[in-house]
């Protein structure tokens, strides 16, 4: 997959995970999701798991601290995902 | 602390049925025969009749929400919302603390695990898939917790299982819990979500005890001969109930007063039911409201269209009525199925306005009587108008022999009294 679909899919992923009413139309990749949506911990967690079941893509809670923004996320996906 | 207005009534409902989301909707389906009864896929067992409800689960509820909670959550909050705007409470001004959100259920937490179970299956038994939310999908609490989080309800909330009796052991216990003046108002009654459930089909297939029709309409046949078992059904009906007195202070409009209600045990079987307790409960219940079987003018039956459990609840019927003919006796499954947690409720809710309309809603699909269930009391396929309605008794029986019946009367207009 590229960059963009793989950042598609994310924004897909993140709407399931946050409601249809929950992601802003203009969303920066670069700012933490949280900072710019209601998204808590428990949130993260049912996107680390759907991300799993898109993608195959484990992502290990060592991790999770580095993938706070979409851009961080598509960049560990997008290599892994193959 | 006991406080002495121990007279409970019925201020605010909201429902939804398999045939309407509110009660005038769902009460002209009644009186017109309508069923809601429609052919439904489930996992692995294809399509079965069952009772589907359509109403807005976003109305009342965010879908980020919604996702993190469950189809019975989304029930109840939608039904609690409506009940407390239909009682007209000033909801800015309520006590939050002095409510309390009490919800009978059937089940809770097999649709979520059967769902995760999938999932795993799908992926290899990989138990990362397993979704963080499990936990509080499927705790027993979950429906009336989701309420308060909904509404900032900060009193006690319970969810009451009870079988298929929850229905009325919601709106009993909270009569009790106003009683005792733990609470001001409760929101009360029961919910289900069970048709989401594969597994509650494929149990009731194994017990020979579901429906099957090649019309879904024609699948809930309590009391007659060509039934063929249990058409499953969700929903949801939440009444706001609060004592008169606080009624009567606000000038609220009252469906009903709540003047006798028992809970017992046939300590026998698992799923067999037995005639004598049911006869029991029924008459504790008119002890408790101070009145003869003479006074019942409805009967709102149990029956789920299994031969020995319709068999049985006729001759309890028997045992307490006779055969007085100025009785009525219906049954709401045969329109909207079985709706489980939630089938008491929704059952006594759509005889309520019998008090004003003075029609009684038939018992449809009842083509050719089973002798062992030949009431004449019975309203067969068509409703048929009553001189007066003063008290209704609501049946209502659940597996592992648990019996209810709930006894509501009419209230004078001068005091509130709906009227239509």
């Amino acid at each position: 997959m590229q960059e963009i679909e793989v950042r598609d899919l994310l924004v897909g992923l993140l709407q399931r995970v946050a409601g249809s009413d929950g992601v802003p139309d203009s969303l920066d990749d670069n700012i933490p999701m949280h900072e710019q949506m209601q998204l808590d911990s428990m949130d993260f967690l049912d996107l680390v798991i759907e991300i799993r079941k898109e993608t195959n893509v484990n992502i290990p809670e060592t991790d999770y601290k580095n993938l706070t923004s979409i851009a961080s996320l598509v960049a560990y996906i997008t290599p892994r995902v193959g | 602390m006991y406080n002495r207005d121990s007279r409970i009534v019925i201020t605010g409902i909201g429902l939804t049925a398999p045939n309407g989301n509110d009660l005038k909707s769902y009460r002209e389906a009644l009186l017109e025969g309508r069923s809601g009864v429609v052919a439904f896929t489930t996992r692995y067992l294809g399509q079965v009749p069952a009772g589907v409800c359509n109403f807005d689960e976003n109305k009342y509820q965010r879908p980020s929400a919604r996702r993190k909670g469950t189809r019975a959550g989304s029930i109840a909050i939608y039904c609690a919302n409506e009940s407390v705007r239909d009682a007209g409470l000033d909801w800015t001004a309520v006590r939050r603390d002095r409510v309390g959100v009490y919800l009978g259920i059937t089940e809770h937490g097999n649709v979520e695990t059967e769902n995760e179970i999938h999932e795993l299956a799908r992926f290899g038994n990989d138990t990362s898939v397993w979704s963080n939310y499990h936990n509080p999908r499927s705790i027993a609490n979950n429906p009336a917790g989701e309420v308060t989080i909904n509404m900032g309800i900060t009193g006690p909330h319970l969810t009451l299982g009870a079988a298929c009796a929850a229905g009325n052991v919601g709106l009993i216990h909270a009569a009790q819990m106003l009683r005792l003046g733990e609470v001001d108002i409760a929101v009360a009654g029961g919910v289900s979500e069970s048709i989401r459930s594969f597994g509650i089909f494929a149990s009731f297939r194994s017990q020979r005890a579901l429906a099957m029709h090649e019309d879904p309409a024609k699948a809930s046949r309590p009391f007659d001969v060509g039934r063929t078992g249990i058409v499953v059904a969700e929903g949801g009906g939440l009444c706001v109930v609060e004592r008169l007195g606080d009624a009567l202070e606000r000038k609220a409009r009252i469906y009903a007063e709540i003047v006798g209600y028992a809970i017992n045990s046939d300590a026998a079987d698992l799923v067999d039911p037995l005639a004598a307790r049911q006869a029991e409960c029924m008459h504790l219940a008119l002890s408790r409201a101070g009145i003869s079987p003479d006074a019942i003018d409805i009967v709102s039956s149990h029956a789920t269209g299994t031969e020995r459990g319709d068999a049985a609840e006729c001759e309890a019927l028997r045992s307490v009525f006779g055969d007085r003919s100025s009785l009525s006796i219906n049954n709401t499954k045969s329109l909207i199925g079985h709706a489980m947690g939630a089938a008491g409720t929704l059952e006594l809710l759509g005889n309520l306005p019998s008090f004003w309309d003075h029609m009684i809603h038939a018992t449809i699909n009842l083509d050719q009587p089973d002798p062992s269930c030949a009431l004449p009391q019975i309203v067969a396929n068509h409703s048929r108008t009553a001189d007066q309605v003063e008290y209704i008794l609501n049946n209502s029986f659940g597996m592992l022999g648990i019996n209810s019946a709930l006894i509501v009367k009419k209230v004078p207009v001068e005091l509130g009294g709906y009227c239509g």
